[in-house]
């Protein structure tokens, strides 16, 4: 009995560990049932071991007192999003490596063995070295064009927006209220060739200066990089924008009026004070850009031509069209990689962990 | 003003006002600030002065009237070609920058050669007592150091006047009172006219060589700490600065130098009065600071004292506060000397407030309320 009973204070003054480990189990069993680890008798199994696991500190929550409550607390809130994780994102990415070593038995089948097949991802680059590189350089041009329009525009509103600052946030980020989809098709039609823009520029005489800058190719404005790039650039403005936006509004005007009164011109006070302390949201606003700009596919499809193809259109096409699971998953994955490393030595350049 | 060539004023105010629509901010300021000078606006929020003291950083344009800076009209000259520099009212120190940094801002804007930054910085430093922490971030330090930061980081300019606005509010009791003749002691070191904007009286007259009191974008008054407070100008100077005891009555005859006032409870007392000339019948106030009169038993030279119930007697250490309430009602306060407590002073005891006889002074108007203005914390509020 009285075992029993310094048993079970034990579990409760430990509460913190089993939390821990009930959150850690659960998680494995998800993942392995998420992958397919396991099938058949086996799946049940772990089926059961979860709800037990889950069960079990459940009833240690509603039992073991306010102590054990308290240690269980962070891991209880920790575990939705966690368990979530695990099911959604993990097991997939553990699927996702699987299947980009894996090889089709014949071209038409739609099954896949595993077979540590690594040239997987030597095709991949060699295949669609020019779409990686399509979607690298495009996704960073419509970055730095988003930081160009974006800067500018949140400076005005952040410091001269006054009382109308909120309709100007609005009318920057009401148009985003319409599917991603339609914009990107209306834009197809705005720079349709026989459209409004394109037959304004022809009368102007625009069209061969734009020729020159590359802008436009062969009296088209649709179905060239530039319009895939105007395209990026329009849809993730307002990421861009909104970052820099709240940096900007935190900054103490009197930092300005500081610069100013220490004999800083505008343009030094911008420089020195303005500038750095609005670095967080810029650098908050190219990630929020560049990476969902270099895996997207919509820009190329409805604004590009068969030339400016990038890496997100030739996954979708290896995945929904060529049912090429293996090809597509070792792309996905190099696609992956390459914005997280890209990412990383970004901010190991211009990190800015001691800017508030 | 007629002495604008004056070389011993670093700054003219020449017939300034500003006004934003219908909104007079500030009407017709005219005055001068020596070389060298303390010079403290005072008033309470809304009258104006932060709006001079932005007028002279160049921070605001004034409507009409010239700013004059060492002889010069600066009036339309942008802030960062004037020599004067400000410390904002929470400092606004550059947070991404170090100490060292923020104080070295002002130098390398003139492009001065980086060692004679680090030697005039750091001597600042010194001067500050802040040389330990150059390498720190603003956010790292306490609120009495980010203020001291923000002084070395404008006096490093040696800058014709150095202005201040509201510099010790956002310090607590103890800091600013530290802090008041820490920044007096800086002033005599470096030298340099300082002009400071306050609403708080005891640091205007603490600090100040000369104070100029404002209320609703004018200037009331301008003079020593001493002239303000023995001779206000108005019965809003009185009131505003240090506690005062305001009856309303009316001039009775003339004595000398002195008034006779027939006091609206019924008492006739004798005042000394300055400046303004007042005619038989005139509508006054007679002024009586609380620590200038005493309790007594009874009045013993005529117009010289006033009887009253003693409502109220609180211990404060060295002093004793009385109230005591005449027979219309108004209340009086009185500290008196806690030492000498007199046996037939008890509460409920009808007793004798007494002066000498340069203590009451007139003063032109009847005040809103009769009696203390400490007591009545509307008051209070509304002047702060």
């Amino acid at each position: 009995m009285t075992t029993a009973v310094t048993a079970s204070r034990r579990i409760s003054t430990n509460a913190d560990r089993v939390g821990l480990g009930a959150m850690l189990v659960a998680a494995v069993c998800l993942i392995a049932l998420g992958a397919r680890w396991v099938s058949g008798p086996a799946a049940s199994v772990l089926l059961l071991v979860l709800a037990l696991v889950l069960i079990g500190v459940l009833v240690l929550a509603l039992r073991g007192g306010p102590e054990a409550r308290r240690l269980l607390a962070p891991y209880g809130l920790l575990k939705p999003g966690m368990l979530w994780l695990a099911l959604f994102f993990l097991a997939p990415v553990w699927s996702l490596l699987r299947i980009s070593l894996s090889t089709k038995p014949s071209r038409f089948s739609v099954d896949y063995n595993f077979t540590w097949a690594f040239e997987n991802y030597s095709n991949a680059f060699k295949d669609f070295g020019t779409q990686f590189q399509h979607a690298f350089v495009y996704a960073a041009i419509a970055t730095v064009l988003t930081v160009l329009i974006g800067y500018p525009l949140a400076y005005v509103i952040a410091f001269r927006g006054g009382r109308y600052k909120n309709i100007l946030l609005g009318m920057v980020v009401i148009p985003f209220f319409t599917s991603y989809l339609i914009r990107t098709i209306a834009w197809s039609t705005i720079l349709a060739d026989r459209g409004f823009v394109v037959r304004t520029f022809d009368a102007v005489g625009l069209v061969q200066v734009l020729e020159w800058l590359h802008i436009m190719d062969n009296g088209k404005l649709l179905n060239t990089p530039a319009a895939v790039i105007g395209g990026l650039t329009y849809n993730f403005l307002p990421f861009m924008l909104l970052p820099i936006y709240v940096s900007l509004e935190k900054i103490d005007t009197n930092l300005v009026d500081a610069a100013g009164d220490l004999y800083s011109s505008a343009a030094r006070a911008f420089r020195k004070v303005v500038l750095p302390l609005s670095v967080p949201g810029v650098f908050a606003g190219t990630l929020l850009t560049f990476i969902p700009a270099a895996g997207d596919f919509v820009n190329a499809q409805f604004l590009g031509n068969p030339n400016t193809t990038m890496i997100g259109n030739s996954i979708q096409d290896q995945f929904l069209k060529q049912n090429n699971y293996p090809v597509a998953s070792a792309m996905s994955a190099v696609l992956m990689f390459s914005i997280a490393s890209l990412v990383l030595i970004y901010t190991k350049i211009f990190g800015t962990e001691d800017l508030a | 003003m007629g002495e604008s060539a004056n070389p011993k004023n670093v700054i003219e105010l020449d017939h300034i006002s500003k006004t934003y629509g219908d909104f007079v901010a500030v009407h017709d300021a005219n005055f001068s600030i020596a070389t060298g000078e303390f010079f403290a606006m005072l008033g309470p929020s809304g009258c104006g002065k932060t709006t001079t003291l932005k007028m002279i950083a160049g921070f605001e344009q004034p409507t009409s009237g010239r700013v004059m800076l060492d002889g010069v009209d600066v009036s339309s000259v942008p802030p960062y070609k004037r020599n004067v520099n400000t410390v904002f009212q929470q400092y606004a120190l550059f947070p991404h920058m170090t100490v060292f940094d923020n104080v070295a801002f002002g130098p390398r804007s003139k492009k001065i050669d980086e060692k004679k930054i680090r030697t005039s910085v750091m001597e600042m430093l010194e001067i500050v007592r802040l040389s330990d922490f150059a390498a720190r971030k603003p956010t790292q330090l306490s609120g009495g150091q980010q203020q001291r930061v923000a002084l070395a980081r404008a006096l490093v300019n040696y800058p014709s006047a150095l202005l201040l606005d509201e510099p010790l509010a956002a310090l607590d009791l103890k800091l600013r009172e530290a802090m008041q003749i820490e920044l007096k002691r800086i002033q005599r070191e470096v030298g340099i006219s300082f002009i400071f904007v306050t609403h708080d009286q005891g640091e205007a007259l603490t600090m100040s060589d000369r104070i100029a009191v404002m209320s609703q974008g004018h200037v009331e008054q301008i003079g020593t700490p001493e002239e303000i407070y023995r001779t206000p100008s108005s019965l809003f100077v009185a009131g505003f600065i240090g506690s005062a005891n305001l009856l309303p009555g009316t001039v009775e005859s003339r004595d000398g130098d002195y008034l006779v006032v027939r006091l609206r409870v019924g008492a006739i007392v004798r005042a000394s009065a300055t400046g303004t000339a007042f005619s038989v019948g005139d509508k006054v106030s007679v002024m009586l600071r609380p620590e200038r009169i005493k309790p007594a038993a009874t009045v013993e030279v005529q117009g010289r004292g006033i009887e009253g119930l003693l409502t109220d007697l609180v211990f404060q250490g060295a002093t004793a506060r009385l109230i005591v309430r005449l027979d219309d009602g108004t209340e009086m306060t009185c500290l008196a000397d806690s030492s000498a407590t007199m046996p037939q002073i008890a509460l409920g005891r009808r007793i004798a407030i007494t002066w000498d006889s340069d203590c009451g002074f007139v003063l032109n108007g009847w005040p809103d309320k009769a009696g203390a203005n400490t007591t009545d914390i509307d008051h209070i509020e509304s002047t702060l």
